[in-house]
């Protein structure tokens, strides 16, 4: 729990992500329209040649839409990824910063399996949610699929 | 059997058990052998026995099945590695060295291998002595034979020490690389657009000559991607097999053109379709032997598989002396399955016949527990479509049937046309268009298009994938496309039952040479798009799947 995180502050909420599982930050105007994209799927983009299916976080966080990431003209999409999956965090505008392992050490742990949360952290009395981005890939996965009942 | 494709590859193969015996030997002789080191020589030994059989190296095979042989007595525990035994193994090592020597340099296999034989047979026998062992050599001729180069290299044990001139390259590699050569195709798809546009004579002709060495490059590397069908093809004796054994019926494989090469992705991809038609026919197409010898019928069934390459594609087709499709049953099933009366009426027997690509609709009375169920075509023609290929099925009731498909020979790169519709960018396979036309909105009437004397519905793009709707303009881009192919008919016939439609869009833009990606997950099933590129400046566009697109909106026209 007390690895880097990589802490994103959207629509009230604190968000957080391990900094090894982070590939990269990418500045975008426009993410790629995907066939029947629905849900929090918002399209594709590319990170160093590599195309990476995009999900809005502020959507998948039930964020109020006027905070929506496509409102704002320039997003950042954080990019992560392990050893079979990559996936796009559409974060918008949010606040983007790091919290390093020394000052994590004063955190506390916490429990939360709710949604996209894999649990929490409290530190200096903000409460972080730590985000399960591995849930986010499997169900974007799950929407794209049942798109196919367009056919 | 034309075996000197293999040779490369015989030499590599060989040159490994060549050092894992001079290893274990050499353990033997020191006394580290335990039991898993004579295994593995044994298994080294019988290796090469095995490949020389295969390639015809008579002599090869024969030396290294001596010492198979004694080899399985030291394992058997019925003689001791003696120094004079693993010293007899050690000079008969150097005998296949210095053939082996000879096949690479293309040389004839005339050394005297009589001596080396014969020690081991002494071995075996325990008369072997010292003297024996010093006499023979295994650069000494046989007698009446031109005498071999004594000082080839490799003759001796200790003579050489060298590489192999064959790598073996993890499969990986060659994907990577045609990777970045996919990129740098991007790329100087940018340079080429900023060379259009300049007067530079100095960036046209750069352009000119990057984009030939990227050629050179990209041929090369497809080249080293390229295997035989056959890499695909040698399991099948066994499924076969199986299912023969399963079902009762008598079943032959006859495979013809196996040789030919095909792209790594485009064979691997052909795998899951080929096993599904193999079982069609076993299940469905091949009758009972009773019932074949009924019909006046040999007992055992043919399938037959034939590869051809037919200009740039490769044609792989998979036939049957089975009992034939039943078109008009095609015909009821799809029926059922609500396919519309009018567009059932109009379709020939041939036509009927690609309904059974339909999910759901099967030709089979009987469900097995591998086929039957209706899944399993549509799937095939999704696969043979997804690797830019084409599906054609041709029967003769109570004769057999015959699936051909149509593959191009790589699929990494093809030419495709950027589109645009909207703010977004969109592939369209160049090989599935048949004109760009500029028309007028009123041009257009109640969907349909007047091509070629005939009428063609119109698709609008977005709102076939679903996009907001935007305003209505003036001029559109109409890309006539043809959303599927029938191959085996005559041109006749496919011009009569062509699936022509017209995708309306709001602009085309060039003809590229894209790099196409396959959809990975969380987008590998995506509706709508076959693969995706990442242009030169970044932007991720999906090419879309033509037929997919097509074929929705004729079914809800």
């Amino acid at each position: 729990m007390n690895e880097d995180k990589l802490a994103i502050g959207l629509c009230g909420l604190k968000l957080a992500l391990d900094t090894a599982e982070v590939a990269g930050i990418v500045s975008v105007r426009h993410a790629a329209y995907m066939p029947h994209q629905s849900g929090f799927v918002s399209g594709v983009i590319s990170l160093r040649g590599e195309p990476v299916a995009v999900v809005d976080v502020s959507r998948a966080f039930d964020c109020p839409q006027e905070d929506a990431p496509d409102k704002a003209p320039s997003r950042k999409v954080i990019v992560v990824k392990d050893a079979s999956r990559t996936l796009g965090l559409d974060v918008g505008a949010a606040d983007v910063y790091f919290l390093w392992t020394e000052e994590l050490k004063k955190s506390v742990p916490g429990e939360s399996r709710a949604g996209f949360a894999k649990g929490t952290i409290e530190l200096d009395r903000d409460r972080y949610i730590i985000i399960d981005w591995r849930a986010l890939f499997d169900e974007a996965a799950r929407v794209l699929a049942t798109e196919e009942s367009h056919v | 059997m034309d075996t000197s494709k293999y040779k490369a590859l015989y030499l590599q193969e060989t040159s490994e058990h060549i050092s894992g015996i001079e290893k274990g030997l050499l353990a033997l002789e020191k006394g580290d052998a335990d039991a898993t080191t004579v295994d593995h020589l044994f298994r080294h030994y019988h290796s090469i026995k095995g490949m020389s059989a295969s390639m015809g190296y008579e002599p090869i095979q024969k030396l290294a099945h001596a010492q198979e042989d004694l080899l399985d007595r030291i394992r058997q525990k019925r003689m001791t590695a003696t120094p004079t035994v693993t010293d007899a193994l050690l000079r008969c090592l150097d005998g296949l060295k210095a053939l082996l020597k000879r096949v690479e340099d293309g040389g004839a296999l005339n050394l005297d291998i009589a001596p080396l034989y014969a020690s081991i047979k002494d071995a075996i026998e325990g008369r072997l002595d010292q003297a024996a062992m010093t006499a023979p050599a295994a650069g000494r001729p046989a007698a009446g034979r031109p005498a071999p180069d004594a000082a080839a290299p490799g003759a001796s044990g200790a003579a050489e020490l060298k590489l192999s001139h064959v790598m073996k390259v993890e499969g990986k590699v060659f994907d990577d690389l045609m990777a970045t050569v996919g990129d740098l195709i991007m790329a100087l798809s940018t340079f080429k657009a900023i060379s259009h546009g300049s007067r530079s004579i100095e960036l046209k002709e750069g352009v000119y000559m990057l984009g030939k060495h990227i050629n050179a490059l990209h041929n090369n590397i497809l080249s080293a991607r390229m295997l035989p069908i056959e890499d695909l093809t040698e399991g099948l004796p066994r499924v076969i097999r199986d299912m023969s054994q399963k079902s009762g019926k008598e079943v032959e494989l006859r495979i013809e053109g196996a040789s030919l090469r095909l792209d790594r992705s485009t064979l691997e991809g052909l795998g899951a379709p080929l096993v599904h038609i193999i079982r069609n026919c076993v299940d469905h197409g091949i009758e009972s032997v009773d019932e074949r010898l009924r019909a006046g019928k040999p007992r055992s069934g043919v399938i037959q598989i034939k590869a051809y390459s037919k200009r740039d594609k490769v044609i792989i087709e998979v036939s049957d002396d089975g009992r034939g499709i039943n078109a008009a049953r095609i015909k009821e099933k799809a029926r059922a399955r609500g396919v519309a009366e009018e567009r059932l009426r109009a379709m020939t027997d041939k036509d009927a016949l690609m309904l059974v690509c339909l999910p759901g609709v099967s030709g089979a009375d009987v469900v097995t527990d591998t086929s039957g169920r209706g899944v399993g075509m549509d799937v095939v023609k999704g696969v043979v479509e997804g690797l830019g290929g084409a599906i054609g099925i041709s029967t003769v009731p109570g004769a057999g049937t015959r699936i051909d498909m149509e593959l191009p020979l790589t699929t990494s790169i093809i030419k495709a046309l950027l589109v645009t519709e909207g703010p977004e960018l969109f592939l369209l396979p160049i090989s599935r268009i048949e004109r760009v036309l500029e028309v007028h909105r009123n041009e257009i009437s109640g969907g349909r298009f007047s091509y070629d004397g005939a009428v063609v519905p119109v698709i609008s793009l977005g709102a076939a994938l679903g996009m907001a709707e935007a305003p209505e303009r003036d001029y559109y881009s109409l890309i006539i496309v043809h959303g599927r192919t029938l191959s085996g008919v005559s041109p006749a016939v496919e011009a009569e039952t062509r699936e022509v439609a017209a995708i309306r869009v709001d602009a085309f833009g060039d003809e590229i040479d894209a790099y196409i990606r396959p959809l990975a997950p969380p987008i590998s099933r995506l509706w709508g798009a076959s693969g995706i590129t990442v242009m030169g400046d970044g932007r991720a566009v999906f090419l879309l799947d033509v037929s997919q697109i097509v074929s929705k909106a004729l079914l809800t026209a």
